[in-house]
This record gives structure tokens, C-alpha cells and sequence, in this order.
């Protein structure tokens, strides 16, 4: 899991999450923020280029729809990817408390 | 009520951080030609304001903005102005270090070969004109022309690859 599957950034770990329902620009911004309890402010700029990343590696994929507002949603290769991450995280999280637990 | 103002900025942030000042002032952007401004009066601290070199960008990217409740109030060579309503909360195009500094990269991609180009005319114009058979005025003025045009790119220039370095820098230690 190392080599093929870098850390996600924050940003990238939040977009792939919000788009587990069909969501567009708008809608992953707040949703995002909401689910960081504000901590987390993605730039339109910052979510315009990891959606563009993203959907040439067909991790996410664009709805049909009118083109103002266009809706995405995860695939079957992403879900994948953000499984790969909690488990990452998780190990992140275990070590820490693990080696931290009793040093406040 | 307008106000036109002529104001001329090295820095495009300090541009930014001017426009916001008067925003806050209840003079709001509408359009902005190489250091021509107009303002019209509103709300005190109705908007945001962001600017961006946008030499690339589709129209793609501008309607994915539009979608997102920002408003483009002007274009002009190379630099646009987006405004957002300050009700909504904070306004940042760029959220982490790897989209900063690519928007960072993509102006002194153009820059730099910019202000080279000027030096070299510069001087070859120079040289022309004070040495060249029929010793000629406008390739002197032009000459001279293109080494001012050189130095005040020179001055943005160096402030990017600084703010660059200075967020790969970071990077080091943080995600974004």
C-alpha cells in the first residue's frame, strides 16, 4: 500500500468523501466545510483543479446534465483509493494514541 | 456614484489587498484596465475581492466559478478580478500550497521569457542606435522602452519565485 497509494491530500480525501453522492462545485464546498465543522475552506480554484485531476484518473466521473452545474460522483476506482486511505489513516491514528496514551 | 482612480501597483497583492481597502470603503470594482480603476459606491464590506493571472484558464474554469457564487468583474491582459459577497464568508481562490503554486508557476512561465525578451531587444535596440550607419532615434527610445519593460517585470518576477519557495518550503513539513 505504500508505493501505489500515496497519502491523499486533506483537500483530495474531503472531495472524494462529499462525492460519494452526486454532488457539483458548490455542494462539495459546503458539505466539506460542514463535515470539518469549518476548519476545512476549499478554494474554487483548489477544487476546480483536483476535480479536473481527479476525473482524468476516473476517480470521480461527471453526471449528464445542463452545464452550469455539473454533478459528479465517485467511482468504483475511487471508492477503492479512499478505503485504501482510512486504513492509513487509521494506522496514523493508532500509532499515535498507542506510543502518546498516558502523556496527555 | 463612480470614482475612476489611475493607480499603478509592482505587486499584484498589494493591488488585491489596495482593492479590498476599497471595498471596505464602500467602493466596489467594476472594471480595472493596466492601472485605470472604477469603483462604484455600495455597501461598505459587501465583497471580497481576489485577483488572478489567468493566462490558460477556459471558459470551462470561469463558468465553474460562476457556479460557485463568484462573480468575474474584470478582465484585461492576462489578470482577472472575482468578487464574492463578504455574507458568505471567507473568500480564497487557492486552499493549499500545490494549487498556490501552480497559479504562482503559471505567471512567471510567461514572465520570465517576457523580461528576457525586453532585455535582449533592449539592447539590441540600444546598440542600433547608437551604432548602427543611419543612427536612429526610435531604436534608441525603443531600446530604452524595453529595458523599462524588462526591470518592472523583474520586480514581480523575483517576488513570485519568493513566494513560491517559500510555500515548497513548507511543503516539506505539511500537506498543503
Amino acid at each position: 500500500m505504500t508505493q501505489d497509494h500515496p497519502p491523499l491530500t486533506e483537500g483530495v480525501y474531503y472531495i472524494l468523501l462529499a462525492l460519494f453522492e452526486a454532488r457539483h462545485g458548490y455542494g462539495i464546498m459546503q458539505l466539506v466545510e460542514e463535515m470539518s465543522k469549518g476548519r476545512v475552506r476549499l478554494g474554487a480554484g483548489t477544487i476546480y483543479g483536483a476535480i479536473k485531476t481527479l476525473l482524468e484518473r476516473e476517480w470521480i466521473e461527471a453526471l449528464d446534465g445542463d452545464g452550469r452545474k455539473k454533478e459528479y460522483i465517485i467511482t468504483t476506482n475511487g471508492k477503492k483509493i479512499v478505503e485504501y486511505e482510512i486504513l492509513r489513516l487509521r494506522e496514523l491514528f493508532d500509532n499515535g494514541i498507542r506510543i502518546t496514551k498516558g502523556d496527555g | 456614484m463612480k470614482r475612476r482612480t489611475y493607480r499603478f501597483f509592482m505587486d499584484y497583492e498589494k493591488e488585491e489587498a489596495w482593492v479590498n481597502d476599497m471595498a471596505a470603503q464602500g467602493w466596489h470594482l467594476q472594471k480595472t484596465y493596466l492601472g485605470y480603476f472604477v469603483f462604484e459606491q455600495g455597501e461598505s464590506g459587501q465583497y471580497i475581492y481576489r485577483n488572478e493571472w489567468i493566462n490558460g484558464r477556459t471558459q470551462d474554469y470561469f463558468d465553474f466559478l460562476q457556479s460557485m457564487n463568484i462573480e468575474c468583474v474584470s478582465k484585461f491582459a492576462g489578470w482577472a478580478y472575482y468578487r464574492k459577497k463578504a455574507v458568505d464568508g471567507p473568500f480564497e481562490l487557492f486552499s493549499d500550497a500545490p494549487s498556490k503554486i501552480n497559479s504562482l508557476k503559471s505567471m512567471n512561465r510567461l514572465f520570465i521569457p517576457l523580461a528576457l525578451l525586453n532585455v535582449v531587444m533592449g539592447i539590441l535596440n540600444i546598440t542600433l542606435g547608437i551604432t548602427g550607419s543611419s543612427q536612429s532615434l526610435l531604436n534608441t527610445c525603443l531600446g530604452f522602452f524595453n529595458i523599462i519593460a524588462s526591470m518592472l517585470l523583474w520586480v514581480p518576477i523575483f517576488k513570485i519565485v519568493k513566494r513560491k519557495k517559500r510555500l515548497e518550503q513548507a511543503l516539506h513539513i505539511f500537506e498543503g
